[in-house]
């Protein structure tokens, strides 16, 4: 009797924590953090067996795989690195392990598996571990990427960023990572925001256009280090991209806030050479088309100058209708002011500043 | 053709050339590194060979990765060490290095490959390293794997360690084992011929599924083992969509102590371990993961079997020897009901409790019973037929006469309730199995008096209390089973 109620309650509690993708493991973890229904509890993630892992001596399994692989006996710790991450790692990992006792359930130890997963997940990485040394780690890699300039430098190490996410993820932290890093970008986007609403007007296109490089510069490092928390966590369980998601940021926190004191300015400038630019303009278009494309609307022939295709392909039927088009819009200017001698002026102008943009932007736009 | 670019990869010391085309092909790892223009996309120093330096994975689990990578991901069969009975080198440790190596270095084509590489003697181990890694995949084909060979994988040495680490596993298993179609299955020695449901080629077979949607029997592509085969008085259950036949006695009236299996996943039957006494015409019942041999021809012991350990154990037995009794699981007890003992009959309830292996007398009856068939939802016990005496009313001989009656006991309130009757048919040497909504039954109609028993089949739907009755039953058999199985569904098999 009891035990078929015990089981009912396994069964509505293990549906509840499941998703429609059954990424059961995930669930099955977080049924730790709240006090699980079977009277067992042993308080490590379900990934792990109890004593395995945490009595798991780093010298053992690695002497257990030298000889049979006939490897020679290779020094069997890796060479204690110098320079930073993995040290700090390490060291988390010792005095996390330090910090826990092992379950009571140690003789299970006697069983030989899961000693060998591994020296990157043999310790636990509490949710405390995570906030006093990974995040801050990622955190200031991220810091550095977004400040940076494109094209500079990057002295950060992938694989030692790579590797943090990726124990993050395996450890089940992905969610606070994912939140901690929407927050952070989302914060550091606030202030690009508001630096560019102090921006006297005569600077404020050539600063959005900075922000814009430089975010997007960013990105193309940021996304490649989470990866892993994109593919198995954004992708899987959140059915969403990590990019997509952080070029979204930039729109709902720049740019859709700019949009409007920006497109009259670039109209403007677009009709005053050399005002900003022509480079600077064909990043911003494009930037903007990528970022929103109905922002195409708001002024179709700038966006039709920087981006093939966006307007209807003309058509050889409608050639005369072109035509009547086009002298409707020469009547117009004319009525407006426009004079016919002002014309070979603006059209020198125009040239230049169409060999200049395609030549401009291969090198200072976003990779 | 110009010299592949080798990039050196380093690990511990160690440096493994591989050509750099191949790793951007093969690995989402490398791709992204050399996309993220950070300090290791750069590329070789002046002069130098380009090395790529990686930590704390273990170096046999990359040479495997590397191997695959190198190999243009193209590898059929099986992976090196893991080869079918590599199994007492370090496995579990390379299969360890193996998955972390190639979930780290995202070698998708790898972490593919690998649905396909799931057995009995690492199908534990790789659902572990697919929860760490997250790999929902890899879990979803090891649950799938180890739902459909759910008692072999309960007998993993080290399946209660890794249990104990995951309480939820056992649970998630025996989901993944309950999954499918519920359907009808029929054992038994058919006869064919005209009547037969269906223009059998051949021998008949003595395995049938119902199909519901078209009221059809067809034969299962599975048959009974030969060991099986005329083997009557057995004792049957379904435990963990297994259905087991255990024990009984050959034409010869030799009894037998054998136990089989059969596995709907797999289609397959299995011999498990034997009993320890010989046993015909007893009960066989499944209650908690476990089953329960109970008495037999005068025997009064019952086994208990349980498949963790493939093992059967003798519990408390019953106060008597009895015969034509029949028992039910119900609510996590055994009850056993009617029948005789040596001396009289039994007109006792009798309630064993698991967990205290103590057999209790539960309440004692007034009408007399045998030979029924006993079925259980939640706190009802379902009697189907038998032969019915009121002991008040033994002098009216209204127990000779033969027809298919169903009664319901319940535990609680202990209430009899005499449901239904269906004078044409016979309440003797029927076989029935709870299925959906209802008590489907497999009797004989007692009106035809034909020399070839005219076996019919019916239900008995226990939420409107009535009778329905099916056509196109296989005309002939003997010595039928019928008994509900989750059968995979067409798309999966």
């Amino acid at each position: 009797m009891e035990e078929s109620m015990e089981e009912e309650e396994v069964l509505i509690y293990e549906a509840m924590m499941d998703d429609q993708n059954h990424n059961n493991w995930e669930a099955a973890v977080d049924g730790f953090r709240q006090p699980p229904p079977p009277a067992s509890s042993i308080p490590v993630p379900a990934c792990e067996s109890p004593g395995g892992q945490l009595l798991a001596a780093p010298a053992v399994s690695v002497d257990r795989k030298g000889p049979k692989e006939g490897l020679p006996m290779g020094p069997p710790p890796p060479p204690p690195d110098a320079n930073g991450v993995i040290m700090m790692l390490k060291g988390c990992d010792a005095a996390a392990a330090g910090a826990k006792t092992a379950p009571a359930s140690a003789p299970s130890s006697t069983v030989s598996i899961n000693t060998s997963t591994s020296k990157f997940l043999m310790n636990v990485i509490t949710i405390e571990d995570y906030k006093s040394t990974y995040w801050p780690k990622l955190d200031g890699a991220i810091d550095q990427l977004l400040t940076q300039s494109p094209g500079d430098y990057i002295p950060i190490s992938y694989e030692q960023i790579y590797s943090c996410v990726y124990k993050c993820v395996c450890q089940q932290h992905s969610e606070q990572m994912y939140s901690d890093l929407i927050k952070k970008i989302t914060n550091h986007l606030e202030r690009v925001s508001k630096e560019l609403q102090a921006s006297p007007p005569d600077l404020y296109i050539e600063r959005f256009n900075i922000a814009l490089g430089q975010y997007m510069g960013a990105l193309q490092s940021i996304v490649p280090l989470f990866i892993y928390m994109n593919k198995f966590y954004i992708e899987t369980k959140l059915n969403r991209d990590l990019k997509d998601d952080l070029i979204k940021l930039f729109t709902e926190h720049v740019a859709e806030k700019h949009i409007y004191s920006l497109m009259p300015l670039l109209l403007e400038a677009q009709s005053t050479p050399f005002q900003v630019t022509p480079s600077t303009m064909a990043n911003i278009v494009k930037g903007l088309y990528t970022l929103r494309p109905e922002w195409v609307h708001m002024a179709p022939t700038l966006f039709s100058k920087f981006i093939p295709n966006i307007l209807p392909p003309a058509m050889e039927s409608e050639l005369s209708e072109y035509a009547a088009q086009d002298q409707k819009l020469q009547r117009e200017l004319i009525q407006n002011g426009f004079t016919r001698g002002d014309q070979s002026r603006k059209r020198a102008g125009d040239e230049l500043a169409y060999n200049s943009s395609s030549a401009c932007a291969s090198s200072r736009g976003y990779r | 053709m110009a010299a592949e670019e080798v990039v050196q990869i380093r690990l511990e010391g160690r440096c493994y050339p591989v050509s750099k085309r191949k790793l951007l092909e093969q690995s989402d790892y490398f791709r992204a590194l050399y996309r993220s223009g950070m300090r290791e996309a750069r590329g070789a120093e002046a002069g130098g060979p380009e090395v790529q330096q990686l930590r704390g994975l273990s170096a046999p689990g990359l040479r495997l990765v590397l191997d695959f990578i190198d190999a243009g991901g193209a590898r059929e069969g099986g992976l090196l060490g893991m080869a079918p009975g590599d199994e007492d080198t370090d496995e579990a440790g390379l299969l360890s290095g193996l998955v972390e190596a190639a979930s780290f270095l995202q070698v998708t084509a790898l972490l593919r490959l690998l649905l396909s590489q799931v057995r009995l003697g690492n199908c534990l181990e790789l659902h572990r390293l697919a929860q760490v890694h997250g790999l929902p995949d890899l879990q979803e084909a090891c649950l799938h794997f180890m739902g459909a060979h759910f008692h072999q994988v309960l007998r993993q040495p080290h399946f209660p360690l890794l249990a104990a680490g995951d309480p939820g596993l056992q649970q998630r298993l025996r989901e993944a084992r309950m999954t499918g179609t519920p359907v009808l299955v029929a054992l038994g020695d058919f006869l064919g011929g005209p009547l037969a449901p269906h223009p059998y080629q051949g021998e008949p077979p003595s395995m049938l599924r119902y199909d519901e949607t078209m009221e059809r029997w067809f034969p299962l592509a599975s048959n009974l083992p030969p060991d099986l085969v005329n083997v009557r008085g057995y004792g049957a259950a379904v435990l963990d969509n297994y259905l087991f036949i255990v024990g009984g006695y050959r034409i010869s009236s030799q009894e037998i102590s054998a136990a089989h299996s059969y596995n709907p996943s797999t289609n397959e039957w299995l011999q498990v371990a034997s009993m320890n006494q010989k046993r015909s015409n007893f009960k066989l019942v499944a209650v908690n993961s476990k089953l329960y041999a109970i008495g037999g021809q005068a025997v009064s012991n019952v086994e208990c079997y349980s498949p963790e350990q493939d093992s059967w154990n003798f519990v408390a037995p019953l106060p008597n020897p009895l015969a034509e009794f029949s028992a039910c699981e119900c609510k996590g007890q055994i009850y056993v009901i009617g029948g005789y003992t040596t001396r009289e009959r039994n007109m006792h309830i009798l309630q064993y409790c698991p967990s205290s292996d103590i057999w209790m007398l539960f309440e004692t009856c007034d009408v007399h019973i045998r030979k029924q068939q006993m079925v259980s939802v939640e706190e009802t016990i379902y009697i189907v037929g038998g032969c019915l005496h009121e002991l008040g009313s033994n002098r009216r001989s209204s127990q000779s006469e033969d027809m298919l009656t169903v009664q319901s006991y319940n535990t609680v309130t202990r209430q009899w309730l005499y449901l239904k009757e269906n004078t044409s048919k016979s309440g003797l040497n029927l076989t029935c199995a709870l299925h959906n909504d209802g008590i489907y039954i497999m009797s004989r109609d007692v009106t035809l008096s034909t020399s070839l028993e005219h076996r019919v089949f019916l239900k008995y739907n226990i939420f409107s209390d009535s009778w329905e009755a099916f056509r196109r039953f296989p005309a002939f058999g003997h010595n039928l089973l019928v008994s509900s199985l989750y059968l995979p569904n067409k798309a999966e098999t």
